[in-house]
């Protein structure tokens, strides 16, 4: 199914570098390589998630894509469009396309506003009328009523809030929303309604999501594939479901050992000293540091190699 | 005895919509060696309990019920004696290391600050010792972390500090209000374990309160589901998640995302107002086997197994 799509976003050798604070004023600045050299691209109606640990550069990578983050070398083409070559105008219209979805309802919502407003801003050029009627039509498809729309966001619970920021991304019918970590704030049972939702806005719409997120769970409901980021750089990538049945990078297997599982009862004997969370020196695999299976040959960095079910992975071991 | 015994707790609050019962009538025992997990949603009343059991909430909130612990009464003491007994015997660890940090003290001295407020030990002797508190809670090279700033931390390092300023004077009983939920997936993993560790050797008792389902399942012996500021169930946690018998169990886990789940299955409607808390059972607005009596009463919670309880007048029939 993914495969019929056309590509509607790609990333190509993106990379975000940003200047770490110098100690001293005289020092050579250092750069933090946020997203280093990485390349995906998502095909019109598909659904791609972006799991890693804080500092993995998923963030920095939908950032990227939104065009709310500048790459410092490689490019976001959208729509066959370089992000960086359009002008503010462009990129404006462009925008009724592709639309985002962030992870606190709470603090993505202008209180001081009503919902009518919120959910209007996106679109550009349209009478009043028309305005509040793709606003009303925006929230009977997230289960919201017309009368919501004179409301203000301290009136709704979170879920709702959720509810209204999807909305918001919808009213402009874009054919990418990226979601970065928009179910994480949320208790269980919202969550599984807002979880639906994207999944049936997606068979009835064909939107793809670019969906940023800690939790495999949640990836797995949602997303056929999954890129697995490690300090800025694709560790795996592939079929969701596969991957996390049979990881084949030793990173992939930390994060899916760590996740709490129903029914698997822990006992723990002793105190496990902090894994180092230094980084490691320049020119090997990043992961070397924390990995079970290091050995000498990781002192090279590995590069990426495609195996013959399409999985892609960055170890010297797989 | 259980080390922690709450009998009939209860908080009544003030609000602009009138008194609220965001905690109302909650009892359940903590044993030494035994870690209770107080599980639900946001607004559910288990961080309230919580915070009502040290007795950390507005001064204006009014406790109702008691606690015992080891045997004396809590809700009864004066502040200061309350004081000697936080951090001391008793003591937290909270979601956010960074919030109960002071950014501007070093580790050293806050690891110290128990210390030297609960015990005799004069000050070398209580930077030796946080030394010792850092290497157990697993963070390497303690002596030089010792004297850096929490900015200088990562979060999984900072919320090992707090567990260290929690464990400094001994605690019988540790209460942790989501001690992982701000954390990454790795190093909640860790936190866990380390947490689950410290029970075993020094068979404290940790009271854990948080929303995951699956941290309830892989650490908790008692687990105590709240809905609407009620205990609706509570028994051994395998039991419990094996087969839920009150249908907001049920609902919970049947809305949690899992491996091969074709479609979720969402709880309907929203969680009632405090304000406006029906007479009779608090969810029964969302529950899809109620019936007109549940409307009547609130339902009293039944020994429906030796240690399993459950608030539903179809606990019976409902399997």
């Amino acid at each position: 199914m993914t495969e019929a799509g056309p590509v509607i976003l790609s990333v190509e050798d993106l990379s975000v570098r940003y200047r770490m604070p110098r100690r001293h004023l005289l020092e050579a600045s250092k750069f933090l390589a946020a997203v280093d050299h990485v390349t995906f691209a998502v095909r019109a109606g598909a659904s791609l998630a972006l799991v890693g640990e804080s500092g993995s550069g998923k963030s920095s990578t939908a950032r990227a894509v939104m065009a709310l983050e500048r790459p410092s070398s490689g490019r976001v083409r959208l729509f066959d469009q370089d992000l960086a070559t359009l002008s503010p105008g462009e990129l404006r219209r462009l925008r009724a396309r592709f639309q985002m979805i962030f992870q606190d309802p709470y603090g993505s919502l202008d209180p001081r506003y009503t919902v009518e407003r919120i959910v209007t801003e996106p679109i550009h050029g349209a009478s009043r009328a028309e305005r509040q009627q793709r606003a009303a039509e925006a929230l009977a498809e997230v289960g919201l009523r017309a009368e919501d729309l004179r409301k203000h966001p301290r009136q709704f619970s979170g879920g709702q809030r959720q509810r209204i920021a999807i909305a918001r991304a919808l009213v402009t019918r874009p054919a990418l929303i990226v979601a970065d970590e928009a179910v994480s704030a949320l208790d269980v049972s919202v969550q599984a309604q807002v979880l639906n939702l994207m999944k049936d806005l997606q068979a009835g719409h064909g939107i793809a999501y670019l969906f940023v997120s800690h939790d495999l769970a949640v990836v797995e409901y949602l997303c056929e594939d999954m890129i697995v980021l490690f300090r800025g750089a694709i560790v795996e990538s592939g079929n969701s479901r596969e991957i996390l049945r049979e990881p084949a990078h030793p990173y992939t297997r930390e994060l899916i050992d760590a996740m709490p599982r129903l029914g698997r009862r822990r006992r723990v004997a002793q105190v496990a000293t902090a894994p180092s969370d230094a980084a490691p020196a320049p020119g090997g695999c990043l992961y070397r540091l924390r990995c079970p299976r290091a050995a000498n040959i990781c002192q090279t960095a590995p590069v990426a190699r495609e195996r013959s079910d399409g999985r892609q992975v960055a170890c010297h071991f797989d | 005895m259980a080390l922690l015994e709450v009998d009939q707790l209860a908080v009544t609050l003030q609000s602009v919509a009138g008194l609220v019962r965001p905690v109302d009538v909650v009892s359940f025992d903590v044993n030494r060696g035994e870690v209770v997990c107080i599980v639900g949603e946001s607004g559910c009343g288990k961080s309230t309990t919580a915070l009502a059991l040290i007795r950390l909430l507005d001064e204006q909130a009014i406790l109702s019920g008691s606690v015992r612990f080891d045997g004396q009464d809590l809700l009864g003491l004066s502040e200061a004696r309350m004081c000697a007994l936080r951090g001391n015997r008793l003591s937290m660890v909270f979601q956010e290391p960074m919030t109960a940090l002071n950014p501007v003290k070093t580790i050293a001295a806050q690891v110290m600050g128990p210390l030297l407020l609960h015990t005799a030990m004069s000050a070398a002797e209580a930077r030796v010792e946080a030394g010792r508190l850092l290497a157990r809670v697993g963070i390497d090279q303690p002596a030089r972390r010792l004297d850096c700033y929490p900015h200088q931390l990562s979060g999984g390092q900072r919320q090992r500090v707090v567990i260290a300023m929690a464990l400094a004077c001994r605690p019988d009983l540790i209460i942790a209000d989501e001690p992982t939920t701000a954390l990454d997936t790795t190093v909640q993993r860790q936190i866990l374990d380390l947490l689950l560790s410290l029970v075993d050797e020094a068979s404290i008792a940790l009271l854990l309160i948080t929303h995951n389902l699956a941290v309830v399942s892989e650490i908790a012996d008692t687990v105590l589901v709240m809905y609407g500021g009620r205990v609706v169930e509570s028994g051994p946690a395998s039991a419990v998640l094996d087969s839920p018998r009150h249908p907001y169990t049920q609902g919970l886990m049947q809305a949690l995302a899992r491996p091969g789940a074709p479609r979720l299955t969402p709880i309907a409607g929203t969680v009632p107002d405090l304000a406006r808390m029906p007479a009779g059972c608090a969810f029964a607005d969302r529950c899809p086997r109620v019936i007109d009596a549940c409307r009547i009463a609130r339902p009293v919670a039944q020994t429906i197994e030796p240690g399993r309880t459950v608030a539903c007048i179809r606990a019976m029939e409902l399997t």
